[in-house]
């Protein structure tokens, strides 16, 4: 029964009430499963409901990309004998465009909640103790909760940059380069990662001068380096200036007043770039603050809180999911996460299963990879066969304008079991969940070679790559 | 024709049960009502009982498996009935949805009984190089006719496997039927084939431990909701003597009225649950709970009953004691504690106490600390009945002494109001007479 004012207290005959703390894609979806399993649910949440993904992350850009690629397409279209005869940017209506798109999907994420009866409140949870937690609410009202079992979902947040100057002026996150008011004439990102090079791919067709630093050797390093060459080349072609293997020494005011002028270090040689912005996008860490963990027994570790495979932390009944507790920063993770833990916060034992999470890079061209990369397979002593197709030999790609790109198959060469799946060209980030399939079924690049592909699609070139692992293929 | 048995759904919210163990084996006769298994949920363990009378020709799902409720777990089989499933789902996989398995019905045929079979479906049968005898025919005159043959050529050979895990099964020439399955619904993946083939791990010497008890079921949920008790609310408990004289006097001359009443012998606690259920009607906020930012005073007085049952503790709840006689109450406490002892007390007779008691004085206890059982405010604990030297009146004089323990809340509660509750509850059981009044 429940009442006014929030939780039933936990009874004995009921199934412990649930309290989720955070309301983005972790939170959101593990409060629907457990509601879907017949459990009471109070979901807390200080902000707007979809988290980082919704509000600061996955979708506004994929929106701001949407408009970016169509300046792109413009940019061709008497290619295509469409003759437009110049056209405009309105920055504002696009970041209008974009926060209506926000607010839709947060819309939906609300009628979830209602539709589930989900019980949201808006404010600021604290732990007081293990399963006691005080919350702040939006309506100045103090509300303390007992529940009997608690999921975690707090999220992350940009990671600052230790560097003199970064927090000054014209210094900004990816949170505060969603709400830019104009476009700014140049760009300094630092970061090379998926936002770093996200951010690049739209300012740059929105006329910025983009720099995009990266500390490692290369951009994007966790994925199949083959493949980000290919998408380096492009960026590159597309006026971007790539610097990797640096490291930034100093951000200071320029000599022009609206400039920032930045110092790194690359190969021992110092540099300085100026430009009129600077985004740090170099990482994101655990946002815990002010949660009140320290009144808790919840071990942290690094600011991380530590789970075990069922995503439950040392103390039994309290679980945490997502960006909070490390590990893979994406979504779909924080999602599939939150559907164990609310399984488990109802009695069930899931482990789990995080063996085969692609990663999707949503530039132009596309990047997309699942598995292992052609050098972790080698590393690993595997005796790797790889398999590719590049999209110049794939009729629909010819046929989009948009032949730049491959697919390339990683496999073992006994049995021909997939182990990374790798692409980059359009589409790259829909077309992995053919592989994504195919790892978790343990299909082999036989079966993918022997299923019959429609013709003319992208995903041909996924069957014609597994059958150059089993054979030859046709088309090449 | 096989009855399936599954896991029953026990209570509203119940997703999942964990079978604790058959009581029946497999291939025994087993009578309709005759307990079969026991399951424990996150509540208790109980006793489910067959619905068929007749042999229990399959268990499917083994002890100590959790299953999601409506699972198939075994299947009750008339005599002489076969039960074959298709080998790799025997052993279903610890949380998946296991999918029902077609039962394969086999026909029993007395030797040199004529079948019925059409010549295609001979034909077939031998090409598969099968015994046809076993199956059941759907044509004509219970025909058997070849599409019988090809179906269960099927379902006798099909194994569920990866398209890897059989390469690698193939390349090792290892016989897949034997190997179970942990992919979805069963699948044997690669992993599996792989243990399959691994030789045996030397078993290592571990240190001699006496005894290792899983911290599962019924122990896990006495230790979440003791620890939540005990680190959320502020416990506190008073102690007190109470004479029992009057009370001994009381019950003397009740029993045998209650016994022809009721078949049973009145209690000191069915007693105790009375004088309590006045008490608390008198003192209110120690009949409350504390929900989120209110404390509830009940208006229904709901006495929790601790008892030690097999698996541990449990605490059946007399409902409405208030409006019930000593007669009511002494028979309803009998039939709550039998159902606790033998596991069958149902969701519930377990839910929606308001005060618990708890009497440890049969182990010679006199005074403890007994944890609340949340959401309540308070709990009783009374201790044994003991003859002991106590001055009345400037005389020594030996009387039959209670002592009661009282842990109360004391976010709901301060120690004053409790502890005139408490001394209430002693002048009922000094002056039982006052229960009159």
């Amino acid at each position: 029964m429940v009442t006014e004012t929030g939780l039933r207290e936990n009874a004995v005959a009921d199934i412990a009430p649930l309290l989720i703390i955070g309301g983005g894609v972790g939170g959101y979806v593990a409060a629907v499963k457990a509601a879907q399993l017949g459990a009471q649910v109070t979901l807390v949440e200080q902000d707007r409901l979809g988290g980082t993904c919704l509000n600061r992350g996955c979708i506004p850009t994929k929106a701001l990309l949407k408009s970016a690629e169509l300046v792109d397409s413009l940019g061709k279209a008497h290619s295509m004998g469409v003759m437009v005869d110049g056209f405009k940017i309105d920055f504002a209506r696009m970041m209008a465009r974009k926060n209506q798109v926000v607010t839709r999907l947060v819309k939906g994420v609300e009628y979830l909640m209602s539709s589930n009866k989900i019980r949201v409140i808006k404010g600021k949870a604290r732990f007081l103790a293990d399963k006691k937690v005080e919350v702040t609410r939006a309506d100045g009202l103090p509300e303390t909760l007992f529940p009997g079992k608690v999921i975690i979902a707090t999220g992350s947040e940009p990671a600052p940059l230790p560097v003199p100057g970064a927090d000054g002026s014209r210094v900004v996150t990816s949170d505060e380069a969603l709400d830019l008011k104009e476009v700014p004439p140049s760009l300094l990102i630092i970061g090379g990662g998926a936002i770093g090079v996200e951010f690049a791919s739209i300012f740059s067709s929105l006329g910025s001068k983009v720099t995009l630093v990266e500390m490692m050797p290369r951009l994007l390093p966790v994925m199949d380096e083959e493949i980000v060459g290919v998408l380096e080349k492009a960026l590159v072609k597309k006026g971007i200036k790539c610097i990797t293997g640096a490291r930034i020494i100093s951000i200071s005011d320029g000599e022009n007043q609206d400039d920032k002028l930045v110092r790194l270090s690359k190969d021992g040689q110092e540099q300085s770039i100026t430009s009129a912005l600077v985004l740090i996008a170099a990482g994101r860490k655990p946002y815990t603050a002010g949660l009140g963990l320290e009144n808790t027994n919840v071990k942290v570790e690094r600011g991380k809180i530590l789970v075990n495979g069922k995503m439950e932390t040392n103390i039994p009944g309290v679980y945490a999911v997502g960006d909070v507790t490390g590990g893979i920063l994406l979504a779909h993770v924080a999602a599939a996460q939150g559907m164990v833990a609310a399984v488990n916060a109802l009695g069930g034992s899931q482990e789990a299963d995080l063996r085969f999470v692609p990663g999707c890079i949503y530039t132009s061209p596309e990047v997309a990879g699942v598995g292992l990369t052609e050098k972790e397979a080698k590393e690993q002593g595997k005796k790797v066969k790889v398999g590719k197709f590049p999209y110049n030999a794939n009729g629909k790609a010819i046929a989009m304008g948009e032949q730049e790109g491959m697919v390339k198959l990683v496999c073992d060469e006994e049995f021909g079991e997939i182990l990374g799946a790798h692409l980059v060209g359009p589409r790259a980030t829909d077309l992995i969940a053919e592989l994504t399939l195919a790892m978790q079924a343990e299909l082999t690049a036989a079966e993918i070679a022997h299923t019959i592909h429609a013709h003319p699609t992208l995903a041909e070139a996924i069957m014609e790559a597994a059958h150059t692992v089993v054979g030859k293929a046709i088309h090449i | 024709m096989a009855t399936k048995v599954i896991m029953p759904s026990l209570g509203l919210t119940m997703t999942e049960g964990t079978i604790v163990r058959w009581l029946v084996g497999e291939g025994e006769p087993v009578a309709k009502g005759q307990p079969l298994f026991e399951v424990t949920t996150d509540k208790a363990t109980i006793e489910v009982e067959a619905q068929t009378t007749g042999i229990l020709g399959k268990i499917l799902v083994a002890a100590g498996i959790t299953v999601p409720v409506t699972a198939v777990i075994a299947y009750i089989t008339e005599p002489g009935e076969v039960v074959a499933i298709a080998s790799g789902q025997e052993k279903a996989p610890a949380s998946a949805k296991p999918e029902v398995v077609p039962a394969l019905e086999q026909i029993h045929r007395e030797p040199g009984q004529r079948i019925f079979i059409s010549p295609r479906a001979k034909k077939a049968a031998r090409e598969k190089g099968i015994e046809y005898s076993p199956i059941q025919g759907t044509g004509p005159n219970g025909r058997i006719v070849e599409r019988d043959v090809l179906a269960y050529a099927a379902l006798a050979t099909a194994v569920r496997i990866s398209p890897l895990a059989q390469k690698v099964a193939l390349a090792s020439g290892i016989e897949v039927g034997g190997i179970c399955g942990s992919g979805t619904h069963g699948k044997v993946m690669k992993k599996d084939v792989e243990q399959a083939l691994a030789p045996p791990v030397p078993v290592v010497a571990v240190k001699p431990i006496a005894r290792t008890i899983p911290f599962s079921g019924i122990r896990k949920i006495i230790a979440q909701r003791m620890a939540a008790s005990s680190q959320t609310a502020p416990h506190v408990t008073l102690n007190t003597e109470v004479d029992m004289t009057e009370t001994i006097s009381l019950r003397k001359q009740l029993l045998p009225e209650i016994e022809k009443i009721t078949g049973h012998k009145l209690s000191y606690n069915d007693i105790i649950i009375k004088v309590v259920s006045r008490a608390l009607s008198e003192h209110p906020l120690m009949n409350a709970t504390l929900q989120e930012n209110a404390i509830h005073l009940q208006e229904d007085i709901n006495i929790g009953v601790a008892v030690d049952a097999e698996n541990g503790l449990v605490v059946p709840v007399l409902k409405r004691a208030q409006s019930k006689s000593l007669a009511e109450i002494c028979i309803e406490s009998k039939k709550l504690v039998d159902k606790a002892r033998a596991g069958k007390l149902l969701p519930d007779e377990m839910s929606e106490g308001t005060f618990t008691i708890s009497n440890l004085g049969m182990f010679e206890i006199d005074t403890f600390t007994p944890i609340i059982n949340q959401p309540e405010s308070g709990i009783l604990g009374i201790g044994r009945m003991v003859a002991k030297p106590v001055a009345v009146d400037g005389q020594v004089v030996v009387r039959t002494m209670m002592s009661l323990s009282l842990s109360f809340d004391h976010r709901v509660i301060d120690g004053a109001p409790a502890a005139r509750f408490l001394k209430r509850i002693k002048e009922l059981l000094e002056k039982p007479l006052l229960l009159l009044t």
